[in-house]
């Protein structure tokens, strides 16, 4: 009897408290930095962007293309967050600065680690991430990361502030992650001729992402300008006009 | 305060504060010698020389004698110097290692006495010289041949020795009579200790031995925020840490501990150090630590309780720190050469830094360039098939050969040239490839030494 007297109420203002509420939880919200990639990208992703304090998974078994799209995104975080360092924590590493002073990585801000074990490698990394001095970790050939280690590296770099990538060299995988984003980065050849290779190019596939939708696109670098280009033509445009 | 603030009042008249501030007559019946003059603790026994480390756990000035004696300066230790030399002698004695020891002033009267058979005691000033003059020329330090020679002219103590005129006994017997004369009656101390002292020691003597990992813990926090305000009241922060611990049996376990930059933060350092606990084997319990920082750098005030971690600045050095103790950690620098391996060094994250000129290379340089079998159409021609690990990849496009060849001023080393191709697989991926030795040569071989963009 007495419901009939009130007012219907008003669903649409509910559901936007209950959103704040739960974008205040998140910690990696829309508030937080985040690192750009292409603008058409930056637009997919919730974030407008790649989000610092945050773990990335990066799936490839083409390692030069993969190290590259890493590499980028170190170096945006070294600009990004001036005065702080670049790790780069793997089994045997091996980045060749000369070519990596191309894609604007800074090596008077990169260190290297040396880490046989896994588990010393989750270590380090979990130790760097928490640190307010870390830009960036970049963790390669990790090969399976369970859920509880990725909770962990994540909730370090949201502590610390610093972006974490994981790059795993292998092409495909099943299971859950407990990262914002996970990647599959394969080389795509671009205007290539028989004795011109033409400019880096990837196919990026956005596989899963927290609180976003999955896409892919044909990525281009452009070494004269260091911006990472969008083709006019995206191999999923082409899939949805089929 | 209160009396320097009367001081400069100017309504006082100038006696009365002057005479408020003069000390009190000084407390009488005090053990201790005068100030200025040094003392020293002199130990015979056999094989104590090489107890000289552990021995460090008395005083930071311990001194090898030779093989059966050390040398050990006690000047102000706040100990009575009775109740340190029944101290010390029981501690040699549980350490299986009994000796007999005397302090006083000379180390060599000392040496001296205690070889003629002095019982261990503590020699007043005044008790040191009436026994010297008794003391047999046979105890002195000097070569048996001089020895024997000062007994065939009759002077068979001390003091018929330092009766004689001095320049005769010189010419006759050489410098060496005439120092060890000298050091008799204190007038030279000649003394290298083992380790330099720190100026920053820290120590703790426990009653009961420590044996858990929680009671190290915490002895050693209790050591580290000791040693780190006497570091902040010097202005000073620590670059090395040796911290040494003492077991009940007469050994001892030494850790050194590097810092890449000077702190004094105790937080930083109780972490770096905890972690080191592991190492410690206590077997018995220690029963005193000992935490050094041997190794000191000036460094400024800084306001340390803002915030948790501080600034990138500071947390940085931290975190390599942390990192390098249980990681190789290294940087990478650019070195002057054109040889694909050589161009870029390993040095320290300390190290200063240099950037690298960008240059076509690969992003990421195999340590071991993995073999592979190439097909040319031509010898001097780019590959234009590469197997590699049974599969083949067929070569899309190639850019160079770019030629290095070997340093000539380089000596010892004769390798072949190298041509390095920029190639393009059919699957879009990119390798740095060469082949080593001249084109057409029956043993040119076909490598992959990088991966590219």
């Amino acid at each position: 009897m007495l419901a009939r007297t009130l007012p219907p109420p008003d669903h649409s203002a509910t559901l936007a408290r209950l959103r704040a509420r739960l974008a205040q939880l998140d910690h990696t919200a829309k508030g937080r930095a985040a690192l750009p990639l292409a603008p058409e990208i930056n637009h997919h992703l919730p974030w407008g962007g790649l989000p610092l304090a945050g773990l990335h998974e990066l799936l490839s078994d083409a390692p030069g293309h993969a190290t590259g799209f890493a590499a980028l995104l170190l170096a945006r975080a070294q600009a990004r967050l001036a005065r702080r360092a670049a790790l780069w924590i793997a089994a045997e590493p091996d980045a060749y600065l000369p070519g990596l002073a191309g894609l604007g990585l800074d090596a008077t801000r990169l260190f290297l680690l040396r880490a046989p074990r896994p588990r010393d490698a989750l270590w380090a990394a979990e130790e760097a991430l928490r640190s307010p001095a870390t830009a960036a970790v970049l963790l390669l050939g990790a090969r399976a990361l369970d859920m509880t280690a990725a909770r962990r590296l994540q909730l370090a770099a949201e502590a610390g502030g610093g972006i974490a990538l994981l790059l795993r060299e292998e092409a495909s995988t099943a299971g859950p992650t407990a990262a914002l984003t996970r990647w599959r980065i394969a080389p795509r050849a671009v205007a290539a001729t028989p004795h011109h290779l033409g400019p880096p190019a990837w196919e990026v596939s956005l596989l899963r992402a927290r609180g976003g939708q999955p896409g892919t696109w044909l990525l281009e670098w452009d070494a004269a300008t260091g911006q990472i280009t969008t083709q006019a033509a995206t191999p999923t445009a082409e899939r949805r006009r089929a | 305060m209160a009396g320097r603030r009367c001081a400069r009042t100017p309504a006082l008249p100038l006696p009365l504060p002057e005479r408020r501030l003069r000390p009190t007559a000084p407390t009488p019946a005090s053990p201790e010698p005068p100030r200025g003059h040094r003392r020293f603790l002199v130990l015979h026994g056999p094989g104590i020389g090489e107890m000289a480390a552990w021995a460090l756990r008395f005083s930071p000035l311990v001194g090898r004698r030779g093989p059966d004696a050390l040398l050990i300066e006690t000047t102000g230790l706040p100990e009575p110097e009775p109740a340190l030399l029944t101290r010390v002698l029981a501690a040699f004695d549980r350490a299986g290692r009994p000796a007999t020891g005397l302090l006083g002033a000379a180390p060599a009267a000392l040496a001296a006495l205690l070889r003629a058979g002095h019982p261990p005691s503590v020699l007043a000033p005044g008790e040191e010289a009436a026994a010297l003059p008794h003391l047999p020329v046979s105890a002195l330090a000097l070569p048996p041949e001089t020895i024997q020679a000062l007994h065939r002219l009759g002077l068979r103590d001390l003091a018929t020795l330092e009766a004689q005129p001095r320049a005769p006994l010189a010419r006759r017997f050489g410098g060496a009579l005439m120092v060890e004369l000298a050091a008799l009656r204190g007038a030279m101390a000649p003394f290298t200790p083992i380790r330099p002292p720190s100026r920053h020691v820290v120590a703790r003597d426990f009653l009961e031995p420590l044996l858990t990992a929680a009671a190290l813990a915490h002895a050693l926090r209790l050591l580290v925020a000791e040693l780190c305000e006497g570091l902040k009241d010097t202005g000073e922060g620590a670059r090395g840490l040796r911290l040494t611990a003492f077991r009940g049996d007469g050994s001892w376990q030494a850790l050194g501990q590097g810092l890449g930059q000077a702190s004094r933060d105790p937080v930083h350092i109780e972490r770096l150090l905890a972690r080191r606990i592991e190492e410690l084997r206590p077997e018995f319990g220690f029963e005193r630590m000992m935490l050094a920082a041997p190794l000191t750098e000036r460094l400024e005030a800084a306001q340390s309780a803002l915030s948790a971690e501080g600034a990138p600045e500071e947390a940085l050095p931290q975190l390599l720190d942390r990192l390098g103790q249980r990681l190789e950690v290294w940087r990478a620098v650019p070195h002057a050469s054109h040889w694909p391996e050589h161009a870029q060094r390993r040095a320290s994250p300390f190290a200063p830094a240099a950037p690298f000129s960008p240059a076509p290379r690969p992003l990421r340089l195999l340590r071991r360039p993995v073999p592979l079998e190439a097909v040319a159409l031509l010898p001097d021609a780019p590959p234009s098939l590469l197997r590699h690990n049974g599969r083949a990849e067929r070569v899309v496009s190639a850019e160079g050969p770019e030629r290095l060849t070997p340093e000539w001023w380089q000596s010892g080393r004769q390798a072949p040239p190298r041509d390095y191709y920029r190639v393009q697989l059919a699957s879009g991926a990119r390798w740095w490839v060469c082949r080593r030795g001249e084109p057409g040569e029956p043993n040119a071989r076909w490598f992959l030494h990088g991966y590219l963009f």
